[in-house]
């Protein structure tokens, strides 16, 4: 392993640190790409994360972590240029491919990857998801959405409670 | 690339029963789906369940672009729908049943001053957050009934035999 750099956590190339998810999977990886989770950032500032120790998330499950890291690998190349001022039109349409092509899964993955880019304080992953969840979202009814996101039929109550909110926002469907 | 050191047994997905597990999405997320919505979906996501609605307090405007019209459609008892000029269709956004007795009389940032002329009453509407408040009088007006004989847009309840929101949608 690589002698720990003084880290301002830009070109940590060299640099490994280990994560450990809550089904304890020890996941090595490159701190310039766990580094765009704030959260870990500061640990990984702190010189936290490196040889045998690794840095435990009690709130994220292995698939979730292998998912979010896959993310920050791709991400971290880009985030290390600063939002990339000169990166090629070419390297910003790979990204903005990998973005699209990685949202594209089921629903229950992506509350998952969400909750996990929260807890990790993942801007970028949680502004992607958000982004997924609203298109989604847009043009349906509520019923739509429900049943998009996995949501039971409502019971005879919910759907009493739901037709009353309807004619209350003068929410008609034709 | 990520690599596996070593693997620890698997965890069984706990199954909610009865319940998305998106009803529980902490309401700052939910926020941030929701900021990029357009109006009209935004008002969607708050029917969707309690908890949303719970979560959905923030204000916006109203759920269609400028310019849109306000217009009441007499062939269905007189409810107050909105028109998109843009799109030339009426949206599937009505006023609630009880507001068809008023007339819109301003607005403000997605408030609409809605005016009740037989009771002179004045209310002021928000119905995307279905927010409702009274206006209280100026000092300067007497007490009873304000009727109005030739106001063709007051409501059904007002006298006058040839008002426009008398008539009766074909059969």
């Amino acid at each position: 392993m690589a002698a720990p750099e003084s880290g301002d956590g830009n070109n940590g190339a060299a640099r490994m640190v280990t994560l450990i998810s809550s089904d304890n999977t020890r996941f090595e990886v490159e701190a310039a790409a766990a580094s765009l989770s704030q959260t870990l950032q500061l640990t990984i500032l702190d010189g936290g994360g490196g040889g045998g120790d690794g840095i435990p998330l009690p709130n994220v499950d292995s698939a979730t972590l292998s998912k979010v890291l896959e993310y920050c690998i791709k991400h971290a190349p880009a985030a290390a240029n600063g939002g990339a001022p000169n990166a090629t039109a070419v390297d910003r349409a790979e990204l903005e491919r990998f973005d699209n092509e990685f949202v594209n899964i089921d629903q229950s993955v992506l509350y998952s990857l969400i909750m996990a880019a929260h807890n990790l304080e993942i801007e970028g992953l949680q502004s992607l998801v958000a982004k997924k969840v609203a298109d989604m979202i847009k043009g349906k009814s509520p019923m739509e959405i429900r049943r998009t996101l996995g949501f039971p039929d409502p019971t005879p109550e919910e759907q009493a409670e739901m037709n009353a909110h309807m004619l209350e926002y003068g929410w008609a469907y034709e | 690339m990520a690599s596996h050191v070593s693997t620890g047994s698997e965890e069984g997905e706990e199954v909610m029963v009865g319940q998305s597990v998106w009803a529980d999405l902490p309401s700052e997320l939910l926020e941030r789906i929701v900021n990029t919505l357009d109006p009209l979906d935004r008002v969607a996501v708050r029917l969707v369940c309690a908890s949303w609605r719970a979560a959905c307090v923030q204000e916006f405007s109203f759920p269609f672009e400028i310019p849109r019209l306000l217009i009441r459609r007499p062939e269905r008892g007189g409810e107050l729908v909105f028109f998109s000029v843009q799109d030339a269709r009426i949206l599937p956004f009505a006023l609630p049943t009880w507001l068809r007795a008023s007339r819109c009389c301003g607005h403000v940032t997605g408030w609409l001053v809605m005016a009740f002329d037989s009771e002179r009453r004045i209310k002021v509407c928000n119905p995307v957050l279905c927010r409702y408040a009274d206006i209280s009088y100026p000092p300067m007006f007497e007490d009873g009934p304000f009727r109005p004989t030739n106001l063709p847009w007051v409501g059904p309840r007002s006298a006058g035999p040839n008002r426009h929101d008398d008539r009766t949608a074909p059969a």
